[in-house]
């Protein structure tokens, strides 16, 4: 199968300017998303996926923030766009939702003109036709009373429902690329994986191509097609769901793995420690203090990606790897 | 809705009889005889005899209660007894001048929403400006001055200087803008710096972050999430602080020779005209209430979480 | 510790240049009223008709006024009345309102409830209608003055330490101690009060200023303190018959106030941030 790739990022560095010296966040992130399949991004929290979605989308503040590396949507650059070109895309070409669905609408406005106002700043259709599309959208995602929720405000709405109404404004548009930043965190269970559910089958009516950042490895193992495992800044582990999953190389994916619960296991391994705060820096490893492999030369060395094929890595237990398998892809 | 108002009405109630029976005791409670005081805002003589006759006919001789009862059965049908000094009734006096000072607070009022909410807004949205840095200034200078001084200053600018308004008085509408403008401008700074720290409370909201992944313009973040997030709190803050302005209007008019309800009462304080502070006292408590339901009222509207838990309640 | 402290703060504080600039010229302005007898070059009350309406210069610094006093002494004179009976006013009721509101709000049952009503009655009046009772009642003077400011002011420090104490009351450190079989006296003057001061001392500072601007207010209606004893309210009042002529006569006291009272305020606003500095 041809995989259409709809967007690319390479080398994306993002850091927050404080006083002292810029703090980085995102350290040399690249990935591309393909058509119609999911990326789960995973990690802890604080590891710079909430910073890397933000960056993706435009959305942080230039006088705090460096962004760095290039973004590429459909072949073409974006990062260097005006203002007024990336408030275009964003919410049309290149979709978000967040993360929590009941802070992130307006107390004071009703659902419909949070739609309809969304929709008017992208098409230039009148009120009533924005009612219409809002409508419709609203019906596809399975909505009971879709004219009813149009006059109702957030907080007369659970937060699974928002989250619908999140997902019907993100997609009116059809999307190329659609970010979801931890979508069903802040759910409860059985509706996290019907939002889950409707979110893929609309990805796959809609050939969207997903960013999907979790923390929950079931939900990653249940949606994505390829996996990127996030640590530190970096992207630590990188390749399609099977790989991850049946070969798992990087040992901070594994300490990840083993402590994820399960029916069979009498006891969690526990992952000891926290990740590294973003103030510290260090040279090597982020990861050098808390693995269970670490070497001598762990701490010493800026770590590269080592290739291997289906497969990117980075650890220096993997170094001698890359070299054995002469350049099989790429 | 009304089951609200008509409740918040019955509170009125025991807020009057307490402000009145407060009022009345520190009246009888001083040394100062009201008999005496009223010989002397008259300009009577005081004698041993004059003072009996004027106690009977005050009815200061009966006991207190008693007299309590009776301006109470009085001020039902709105007679507060007459002035010690003009010997007008109180309450003919009292809506004389009363119109003067609302039409001053309210002109005032205007003003306070005209200078804060622009600035406040503007001064958010442009933080860290030349613009910004200006309106701190304001800020700063306009809470700090003392508002009887700012209306000589402004009446030496403009009346004298500019020959452009006139000096006090009140005639035309050129007569109310600088002492609405006095009157004004203390609270408006204060709103102004609220305001303005309220839109960059509400800037770091997840629903502006929100706005902004949808792709809206900034017009619409600023103009309608931001703004008016920022103005609910403002809205009941407002009509608080009509009440003390038609209650801070004493020293504007005082300042323009504004023949309100100000002037009229400390007129009536330098004579202890005791029937006059009783219908004041009673005026501001009434006016008090009002402004205040006004203002639950206005953010009820504004407010859906309110509003609709409101009818929840009621259906 | 407690030195240590200290010592950080003041070192924060001395990096806010307009904060220490507004404190040198509060203490310039407080020593001027303390030494007043010795800085001024007249004796403030002092009438000479022949001297009256002097330009600035030469014997009177800051000239004359319709009677031939001098300016200057009667700016430092007025700080004792104008800064002092503020200060006055705000000191003892914040005590009064400190002393019941600890008390209200630790005890809490029917004195607390009462005290709470009285408040919601009084404080949703503005100062001015009670003030301006109060003195129709009892008559205009300094004295009658201050008593009604202090017995409106009282109410707001019982608010406002009844909740600041019931949030350190509720915190967990107050219930070892409590457990731990420490007195209630050990406990309000140890544990309860040092939290509660360093916002009072904020607070209090940015009430002086407003306490001011009231109490000039009074003077300037003629509420407060009676003529010939200087008061910047009072001395706008009496300049502003010479607006067309010597307006200085009213630019001095106002000027004067304004930037008394912007100075606390900005001082008040650095010390808040200061001691939200020590709590994170």
């Amino acid at each position: 199968m041809i995989k259409t790739n709809v967007m690319e990022i390479k080398n994306l560095n993002v850091s927050l300017k404080t006083q002292g010296r810029d703090v980085p966040v995102v350290k040399n992130v690249s990935f591309n998303l393909y058509e119609g399949k999911v990326l789960g991004l995973i990690g802890e929290s604080g590891c710079g996926k909430s910073a890397t979605c933000l960056s993706i989308m435009g959305l942080l503040e230039r006088d705090r923030w460096n962004v760095a590396g290039s973004i590429a949507l459909n072949g073409q650059a974006i990062q260097g766009y005006n203002q007024e070109k990336v408030r275009r895309l964003r919410g049309g070409t290149l979709s978000m939702i967040m993360q929590n669905p009941i802070g992130s609408f307006n107390p004071l406005i009703t659902l419909g003109e949070h739609f309809i106002e969304t929709i008017r700043c992208h098409k230039t259709v009148s009120k009533k036709e924005a009612q219409q599309i809002a409508l419709e959208m609203l019906s596809k995602i399975n909505l009971p009373q879709p004219q009813k929720i149009m006059k109702q405000y957030p907080f007369q709405l659970s937060g699974g429902m928002l989250q619908r109404v999140m997902i019907a404004i993100a997609l009116f548009m059809r999307p190329s690329v659609l970010i979801a930043d931890e979508p069903t965190t802040s759910l409860d269970v059985t509706v996290q994986y019907q939002i889950l559910g409707e979110l893929s089958q609309l990805r796959d009516n809609y050939k969207t191509s997903m960013l999907l950042v979790s923390h929950d490895l079931g939900i990653i193992a249940q949606m994505a097609d390829n996996v990127a495992v996030m640590y530190g800044g970096y992207i630590v582990e990188k390749a399609s769901i099977l790989e991850i999953f049946h070969n798992t190389l990087h040992p901070y994916t594994r300490a990840l793995m083993q402590s994820k619960p399960s029916f069979t296991k009498n006891r969690l391994n526990v992952l000891e420690g926290y990740p590294p705060s973003i103030m510290q820096i260090k040279a090597g490893c982020p990861f050098a203090e808390r693995c269970s492999y670490v070497q001598k030369d762990c701490q010493k060395f800026e770590m590269s990606d080592y290739d291997l094929g289906s497969h990117t890595v980075r650890c220096l237990l993997y170094a001698s790897a890359e070299e054995a398998i002469p350049c099989a892809c790429s | 809705m009304r089951a609200y108002i008509i409740k918040r009405l019955i509170t009125l109630v025991p807020v009057l009889f307490g402000v009145t029976i407060l009022t009345f005791i520190l009246i009888h409670m001083v040394p100062v005889d009201p008999a005496q005081a009223y010989m002397t805002a008259c300009k009577i003589p005081i004698t041993e005899k004059a003072l009996a006759s004027v106690r009977v006919e005050l009815g200061l001789d009966r006991p207190l209660v008693e007299q309590y009862v009776s301006w109470l059965g009085k001020a039902v049908q709105l007679d507060f007894g007459k002035s010690y000094v003009s010997q007008d009734p109180v309450f003919q006096e009292i809506t004389h001048s009363f119109p003067n000072t609302m039409l001053l607070t309210l002109a005032a009022f205007s003003w306070l929403i005209l200078i804060s909410l622009p600035l406040g807004f503007l001064s958010a949205v442009f933080k860290d400006s030349p613009f910004d840095h200006l309106s701190r200034i304001f800020t700063f200078v306009g809470a700090s001055i003392p508002g009887f001084w700012l209306g000589f200053l402004l009446i030496q600018l403009f009346a004298m200087k500019l020959n452009i308004l006139p000096i006090m008085g009140k005639g035309s509408w050129q007569h109310l803008v600088l002492p609405s403008l006095t009157l004004a401008l203390n609270y408006a700074a204060t709103y102004t710096r609220i305001l303005r720290a309220g839109v960059l409370e509400n800037l770091n909201q997840p629903f502006i972050l929100y706005a902004e992944a949808r792709g809206l313009k900034q017009r619409i973040i600023f103009g309608k999430h931001a703004f008016k997030n920022a103005l609910l709190p403002v809205v009941n803050a407002f009509g608080v602080s009509f009440g003390y302005m038609l209650a801070g209007s004493v020293v504007v008019e005082v300042v323009f020779a504004w023949p309100g309800l100000g002037r009229l009462i400390t007129s009536s304080v330098f004579n202890r005209d005791y029937p006059m502070i009783q219908g004041y006292v009673l005026l501001m408590a009434i006016v008090f209430v009002i402004s205040n339901l006004l203002a639950d009222i206005i953010s009820t509207l504004i407010d859906p979480r309110i509003r609709i838990g409101d009818d929840k309640v009621a259906a | 510790m407690i030195r240590l402290l200290l010592k950080q703060m003041a070192q924060r504080f001395l990096k806010r240049k307009p904060a220490v600039i507004c404190l040198i010229f509060m203490l310039g302005v407080v020593l001027g009223g303390i030494f007043a007898p010795w800085l001024a070059p007249h004796d403030p009350t002092e009438v000479a008709l022949k001297f009256k309406l002097l330009a600035p210069g030469g014997q009177f610094p800051l000239g004359t006024d319709d009677m031939g006093r001098c300016v200057f002494s009667r700016l430092l004179y007025g700080t004792r009345a104008s800064l002092g009976s503020a200060f006055v006013v705000m000191i003892i009721a914040l005590m009064i309102g400190t002393t019941i509101g600890t008390f209200s709000a630790y005890k809490g049952g029917h004195i607390d409830n009462i005290l709470m009503r009285l408040c919601d009655i009084f404080l949703s009046f503005p100062s001015l209608v009670i003030v301006l009772v109060i003195v129709g009642v009892l008559g205009p003077g300094l004295i009658n003055v201050m008593i009604s400011m202090i017995l409106v002011q009282w109410l707001w420090y019982v608010r406002i330490v009844r909740s600041l104490v019931l949030s350190i009351t509720s915190r967990s450190f107050i219930d070892a101690a409590k457990v731990a079989g420490t007195s209630d006296r050990v406990i309000i003057w140890t544990h309860i009060l040092p939290n509660v001061l360093p916002q009072l001392i904020v607070l209090s500072t940015i009430d002086l200023g407003s306490l001011i601007l009231h109490f000039s207010g009074y003077s300037f209606l003629g509420l407060g303190i009676q003529p010939p004893t200087p008061e910047w309210g009072m001395m706008i009042e009496n300049g502003r018959r010479f607006i067309r002529s010597t307006p200085e006569l009213m630019y001095y006291p106002g000027i004067l106030i304004t930037l008394v009272v912007i100075s606390l305020n900005l001082i008040g606003d650095a010390l808040r941030d200061i001691f939200d500095g020590n709590y994170q």
